[in-house]
């Protein structure tokens, strides 16, 4: 056979093959198969946590579960799990969908596909009270030679890096507890993470830290939260994002959201999440 | 909050993170005593085949940390088509792990054994098998037992660890409790105390127990 029919030939079936591939995701066998949908998150409050009784809370839980609801899947199961273990775990197959709260960085989308925006989130810095080395943004933290503790995987660790800071300037403890324990034992000098979640440590430190002003920080470390999926579950991506749709800044939602301090401010405008991963 | 009204308002999850931690416990040990003793075995046999794979098993679970195993074994195994639940994963990977030292102490208690048990044994014309049932491995058993009793409470220890593979046991409860109430002392001091606990009056007497029945056994009562 001469080289182009063998090349019409493979190109057809890579076609082919891919064509079938994209048609049904393993999400979407578990579901036909009847069993759970899994919803992966971490300890970030108030994006998604567990509550007292071992549900799960928080608001982008609350939107993903609207969301599937207004789908039409009510069967599912939420796992806890560590933060830096979320994208691993899906890609393990551990879950189905992370609601951890993740914001879309270019690095994270190698790794995951994430949905279209849910919320647009500043950071915050977590001090001692009356910030007295007057930290406020990532440069201010740099030129002071302060040390910067926030979690694994946290998105803040590449804004530290961008304003200058190095490896060793930034200390990495697993997740919220930690950076609250590390600024109280004075181990840090401040304390990041997305404001939402610094302002609600400050607000249940009893007073030990204080958080910084959110609109100390420049436009380029907002952020955009999106949930994430598998790659290969793109066709149920593709209808969780016409749903998503739907339901962003609806009286449903809203009403839902309202609770964990998601305000008109939070929502995502129009950012598309391909801008996103491109600019973070 | 006082601990005693901390362990009224959690006592519940702290209890049933415990009875995760134990059964991880039991399934661990039972998986680290069959490893090591084929894997102590095994590294004195004379087929050269069987020697290779102890010495491999052991080497590679003794020679890599727990955690990174047990990572190894829930995130990456799924890409090789392996996926274990994460309650399996946890209890064997910590077995596997324990099991691999466990086979030197076997080996080393059954090389302790007094060489004239072996030559009786063999003038008494006792096969192989019956040789290493009925003589060596009692024998040996009691000399491995001090030692073993000091792995199974690094077991114990161990099964902490699969509380970062989402395994809800006592040490997943600890950290969830003071994730949300932010009351360490009250939850990690409540976790240690519940493992003192475990290991003091749980595993310590068992041992010793055992350490006595055999020696009645052996008449060195």
């Amino acid at each position: 056979m001469t080289t182009s029919v063998k090349t019409l030939i493979a190109a057809s079936l890579a076609l082919g093959v891919s064509a079938v591939a994209v048609a049904a995701g393993p999400l979407t066998d578990r579901i036909d198969a009847g069993e759970a949908i899994r919803i992966g998150f971490a300890n970030e409050i108030p994006f998604a946590y567990a509550d007292e009784d071992g549900n799960a809370a928080g608001f982008v839980n609350a939107m993903t579960l609207g969301i599937l609801q207004n789908m039409g899947y009510d069967n599912i199961e939420a796992v806890q799990t560590e933060w830096g273990g979320l994208i691993p775990g899906l890609n393990a197959g551990r879950f189905d969908i992370v609601t951890g709260g993740m914001n879309i960085l270019a690095s994270r989308c190698e790794n995951m596909a994430f949905s279209e925006p849910i919320a647009t989130i500043g950071d915050g810095f977590i001090v001692a009270p009356g910030n007295p080395k007057g930290l406020e943004t990532y440069e201010g933290i740099h030129e002071a030679g302060a040390t910067l503790v926030t979690g694994a995987g946290y998105s803040n660790i590449e804004a530290a890096k961008a304003a200058g800071m190095t490896d060793a300037d930034i200390m990495i403890v697993p997740g919220p507890t930690e950076i609250l324990a590390a600024v109280v034992a004075g181990r840090a000098d401040a304390g990041t993470g997305t404001y939402f979640t610094m302002a609600q440590l400050a607000a249940s430190s009893d007073g030990k830290v204080e958080v910084t002003d959110p609109n100390a920080l420049p436009e380029e470390t907002f952020n955009w939260a999106g949930i994430g999926f598998r790659f290969e579950d793109q066709d149920f991506l593709d209808a969780f994002n016409a749903a998503l749709a739907d339901y962003i800044g609806s009286e449903q939602m809203m009403a839902a959201v309202a609770q964990y301090g998601y305000t008109a401010d939070t929502l995502p405008g129009d950012r598309s999440t391909e801008w996103v991963c491109a600019n973070r | 909050m006082s601990i005693w009204d901390f362990l009224l308002n959690f006592g519940p999850r702290l209890a049933s993170g415990t009875l995760y931690t134990v059964a991880q416990f039991f399934l661990a040990t039972i998986i680290a005593i069959a490893c090591a003793l084929l894997a102590g075995l095994g590294k004195l046999s004379g087929n050269w085949l069987i020697r290779g794979i102890s010495v491999v098993y052991i080497e590679i679970f003794r020679g890599t940390s727990l955690l990174v195993q047990l990572y190894w074994i829930f995130f990456v195994l799924p890409f090789f088509g392996v996926t274990l639940p994460k309650f399996a994963a946890g209890f064997l990977s910590v077995g596997l792990n324990i099991g691999s030292y466990g086979a030197e102490l076997v080996r080393g208690a059954i090389q302790q054994v007094p060489k004239g048990q072996w030559e009786a044994a063999y003038a008494l014309s006792m096969s192989p098998a019956q040789r290493m049932r009925r003589i060596i491995l009692p024998q040996a058993f009691v000399i491995m037992l001090p030692p073993w009793g000091n792995l199974l409470i690094e077991l114990l220890k161990g099964t902490a660890l699969v509380a970062l593979i989402s395994v809800t046991d006592l040490m997943f409860e600890a950290k969830q409790i003071n994730g949300s109430t932010f009351l360490s002392v009250q939850a990690f001091g409540s976790a240690l105390v519940i493992y003192y606990i475990l290991a003091r009056f749980m595993i310590t007497p068992f041992m010793r127990w055992c350490e006595r029945a055999m020696n009645r056994r052996l008449s060195r009562a």
